[in-house]
């Protein structure tokens, strides 16, 4: 050893010496866990996020009207349609992450462009695994406007000009298409050359307008609809002016701008328990929501339709009982503004005592305004009659107004996909939150089953949305892999202190300012009055990779910082994160010399901070309330852990 | 001894510290990194002209002429790679300048609005417009009810960037525009093209100028010159109608040569009547002959047809048109 290196040395251990004395003298080291807490902005100035672990509505894409389905038993993906022009097909692993597969329909014949030629509006597929000889085939249902055929002018009912809303269908073997209309020619009534011709037609009939009928050289046809695009019609155009008939809605409430007649959008195809399948959509004019059997997927069974909500009405009961009385509407369904239900989905759910309802979830109000949301009907049978719920009861499902959000608006006209026991729905928004318009995109957010009371006070399941949100939610966890486990750790408080924990890991953000407060109360916030640290302890230990402290919904309650996370390992060693910050940049609006008082807090934001997976026995999160607050409001804390536990 | 000195400064430095109580992570976890389109190899989008590729593509040149005083000089081209299409286009205006204000409307601000649709396509729904802005940044609108604003995915969303002219954007230095854009496959997919033999893919383009005159104003009749110039070169140029654009394909503009062998005792000039460089393929193309010192044309074949008869004479000049060209022009003439 040379004369430098034996210095060296002696300094060496003296330094090791002078650090041994540091531990004796009770100097804790705190090792850091090394942490992404959203600091991060692109070149638009918006916050960072790893796109394997999350996803955020801010980010536009997809469709107006989108339907989601579910084909990943088939092909591994979900596919995305809704209302774009001519159609175009997206498809996604996570619900998320759209990108496109090609139009829906290539090489139409002119004639087809031409029954089809306006307002291709709202597809919905279903897969029939038992159609096609048993190769299984995809059903597309939509809503378009043909042409005006001015060539049949004759007679009244619907002969007139064109239709409105003619409701279609097509078929491919293939989830992305290319789909072919289907042409109904010798399945209903439609026959351009040879209608049936009405012997027992008389003058009082044509008073009445007891047929939709044509005639022509002096005699009566019961085909109403000898136009060239009503062999490619689902509904008979017949039937469906008869069901009208049926249901009191006169001929002149059908017609719009005294020619064309108002017809169906907005298909839903459901299958029921027992196999039996359905054919929900709007009815135009009066609006509502009917429901009709098919048969198979081509063809409807007319005997068994019905009409199940009409706009501002919480039944179907009470609106022909007004027109029986000829009197006013007194009991306007509260969040039904605007004449419009539209939209519908139906989802099947049984509570824990294995009662069943159907819930028929629809949107109401202008699609163009802040206003458009989604509302909630039950009913013991998939055709009703359907009770509108109150908002209550939860009767507002999804609703922009409701959060005052300051981005997001007309949330609505939804579907829902449900994957290892967590549901979301997938719905549009406006583009642009003050103009809002036809110019909207999908997003999507999670829905949760909660139970409340009923109007008559009894238990009743119904499903809770946390959203619309426009802040970084997690990805499913069957996409990232990485899914939420608070809810599975023994949930505490460091000190003793009086802390409601029950909302803590609950699954339900607190989303709603101005809801109604009766189903405000089912979801709550953890309210604490002083800095707090939340102690979370796991049975075996867990791969950790994210931690999410949701924000109160209110200004007045919204937390900073999150000054601390400790988390203690499963030798016993533990990793510190320090001061993870609420985004005040992109959650809130500020005011003040100092921008120091809060106006406005996004609902449904959290701070976060993601990390490498750590395989942790338990962690401790604390949450300051900040100087010059009383309290402090936390809507959700959530522990994205590896899906199966530590790795 | 410098050994030694290093390590007691840093013993005196930890003692003075007193217990330095947080010990880094030695495996700092990154900031998430955003999924972009791929490009080529071959490729970078910088707004700089410096790739093979651009030498290889057939340019459009044109000039869009508000007035005498106030004009354009306008480049563009295509490129077609493995991942998508490139797009390269060059501003030099004249008597005005470079204006963006991302707080207004594209169409306020100076870009190219590129209308394009599939080359053979009829249907104005198809239509799609891309604004290439002075500052490289993008819109993008489907023809879809009204002009309604893209919004693809990440991964497939297009990537442009540019250069500009004589200084910055909105100071009186800037006086043109370099843009390099590209557009995956899979976004023109989504926009609605067959991408199914994707080197064949033939698209109409117009790329529209606008002049802008301000940095804020809105007024589209006063703050801003719309100018659909490729109507000065196309006779059947119809905003709605993509066959009657441009066309474009792997290697830029699908065209064909002019080539003039002179011959004879006189002198003169033989151009196409707008001053492209190039034929259009399909496009019936007038050519002018202006000779010096009035001397006649005493012969002319174009691809050894005699064309003497098409010859017409206005004011001096020769003039005659070649019916939807699909091949190099030939022109042989002998003036005297």
């Amino acid at each position: 050893m040379n004369k430098g290196k034996k210095i060296a040395s002696f300094l060496l251990a003296g330094l090791l010496g002078v650090s041994s004395l540091a531990a004796l003298v009770g100097c804790d080291k705190e090792y850091e866990l090394s942490a992404y807490k959203g600091d991060a902005k692109d070149e638009n100035g918006n916050m960072v996020y790893n796109a394997e672990l999350f996803y955020s509505n801010s980010v536009q894409q997809g469709f107006p009207d989108p339907q989601v389905l579910d084909d990943t038993a088939q092909s591994g993906y979900y596919y995305l349609f809704g209302t774009t022009g001519n159609f175009y097909t997206m498809r996604s692993k996570n619900l998320a992450e759209w990108e496109s597969v090609g139009p829906t329909f290539k090489n139409l014949t002119n004639e087809v462009k031409r029954a089809t030629a306006s307002n291709l509006w709202a597809p919905e597929v279903i897969y029939d695994a038992e159609a096609n000889g048993g190769k299984g085939l995809y059903y597309l249902f939509f809503s378009a406007t043909p042409e005006a055929d001015k060539s049949v002018t004759a007679g009244k009912g619907v002969v007139n000009d064109c239709t409105l809303y003619n409701m279609y269908v097509a078929t491919s073997e293939n989830p992305a298409g290319p789909y072919t209309i289907v042409d109904f020619t010798g399945k209903h009534s439609y026959n351009k050359t040879g209608n049936i011709k009405l012997t027992d037609m008389t003058a009082e009939d044509e008073q009445t307008d007891k047929y939709a009928w044509v005639k022509e050289g002096g005699e009566y046809y019961e085909a109403a609809f000898p136009h060239y695009y009503a062999k490619y019609c689902l509904f008979s155009p017949d039937e469906l002016y008869k069901f009208n008939q049926r249901q009191g809605i006169t001929h002149s409430e059908g017609m719009i701008w005294g020619s064309g007649y108002f017809g169906n959008i907005d298909p839903h195809p459901f299958v029921d328990q027992n196999g039996k399948k359905w054919l929900y959509c709007n009815i135009s004019r009066p609006t509502g929501i009917m429901v009709i059997e098919m048969t198979d997927w081509l063809t409807p069974n007319w005997e068994n339709a019905e009409l199940l909500t009409i706009d501002q009405y919480y039944t179907v009961e009470e609106w022909r009982e007004d027109r029986k009385n000829g009197a006013a509407n007194d009991d306007v369904v509260t969040y039904e503004e605007q004449s419009c239900n539209e939209g519908p989905h139906v989802i099947y759910h049984e509570d824990k005592n294995g009662k069943g309802l159907y819930y028929l979830t629809f949107s109401v109000n202008d699609y163009s305004t802040s206003k458009y949301s989604v509302a909630m009907a039950i009913s013991e049978n998939p055709d009703g009659p359907f009770r509108k719920l109150h908002e209550k009861e939860g009767g507002l499902l999804l609703c922009s107004t409701t959060t005052e959000s300051t981005t997001v608006s007309g949330a609505g006209h939804h579907s829902f996909i449900t994957r290892e026991g967590i549901s979301y729905i997938i719905y549009h928004r406006h583009n642009d939150y003050l103009t809002g318009g036809g110019a909207r995109y999908t997003a999507m957010d999670e829905m949760q089953w909660i139970t409340v009371k009923d109007k008559d006070g009894n238990d009743m399941d119904i499903p809770y949305t946390n959203g619309p949100t426009d802040s970084m939610q997690p990805l499913p966890y069957w996409y990232s892999g990485y899914k939420n486990i608070a809810g599975e750790a023994q949930v505490g408080t460091e000190k003793a202190a009086d802390v409601e924990l029950e909302y803590l890991t609950d699954g339900l953000l607190s989303v709603h300012k101005t809801a109604n407060e009766e189903f405000m109360s089912y979801i709550g916030e953890t309210v604490i009055s002083e800095t707090t640290t939340f102690v979370f302890n796991f049975e075996t230990a867990q791969t950790l990779r994210a931690v999410l402290v949701y924000n109160s919904a209110f200004e007045d309650r919204v937390f900073l910082n999150i000054p601390k996370i400790e988390f203690t390992l499963e030798d016993g060693s533990t990793r510190v994160i320090r001061d993870v910050k609420f985004n005040v940049e992109a959650y809130c609006e500020v005011s003040g010399d100092n921008n120091e008082i809060i106006d406005y807090v996004m609902s449904g934001a959290a701070a976060f901070a993601e990390f490498y997976d750590v395989n942790v026995k338990s962690l401790k999160i604390t949450v300051e309330v900040p100087e010059e607050q009383d309290e402090v409001g936390i809507s959700e804390i959530r522990i994205l852990g590896k899906a199966g536990g530590a790795q | 001894m410098k050994i030694a000195a290093l390590l007691g400064a840093g013993a005196l430095t930890l003692c003075m510290a007193g217990c330095s109580d947080i010990v880094t992570d030695p495996n700092p976890y990154p900031v998430p990194t955003k999924r972009v389109a791929q490009l080529d190899a071959d490729m970078t989008i910088d707004g700089k002209f410096d790739e093979t590729r651009w030498q290889e593509s057939r340019w459009l040149n044109g000039v869009d002429k508000i007035n005498s005083k106030q004009f354009a000089d306008i480049s563009f081209t295509t490129s077609y790679g493995t991942k998508g299409v490139y797009f390269g286009m060059k501003v030099e205006e004249r008597g005005t300048n470079i204006w963006v204000n991302p707080d207004r409307a594209s169409y306020m601000n100076s870009c190219i609005e590129m209308y394009m649709g599939p080359g053979e396509d009829t249907d104005e729904h198809r239509l799609f417009e891309f604004d290439f802005l002075a500052n490289g940044s993008y819109t993008s609108k489907f023809r879809y009810s009204d002009w309604t604003e893209v919004k693809a995915p990440v991964n497939i969303s297009p990537i442009v960037a540019s250069e500009t002219i004589g200084g910055a954007v909105n100071t009186p230095e800037c006086t043109g525009y370099i843009v390099e854009g590209f557009l995956p496959f899979a976004y023109l997919d989504f926009v609605g093209y067959d991408v199914s033999d994707p080197q064949n893919m033939i698209l109409g383009i117009a790329p529209v100028h606008i002049f802008s005159f301000n940095y804020n104003g809105t007024n589209t009749d006063a703050d801003r010159f719309w100018s659909p110039w490729p109507g000065e070169y196309l006779p059947n140029f119809n905003m709605w109608d993509p066959s009657t654009f441009f066309r474009f394909g792997k290697s830029g503009l699908i065209s064909h040569k002019i080539i003039v062998n002179q011959t004879g005792s006189g002198t003169g000039t033989v151009r196409e009547k707008s001053g492209l460089d190039y034929v259009l393929s399909g496009v019936d193309t007038t050519f002018v002959v202006q000779t010096v010192n009035n001397a006649k044309v005493k012969a002319i074949t174009v691809n050894g047809v005699d064309y003497m008869d098409q010859l017409s004479e206005v004011q001096g000049e020769y003039r005659f048109t070649v019916k939807k060209p699909m091949q190099d022009i030939v022109i042989d003439i002998e003036i005297g």
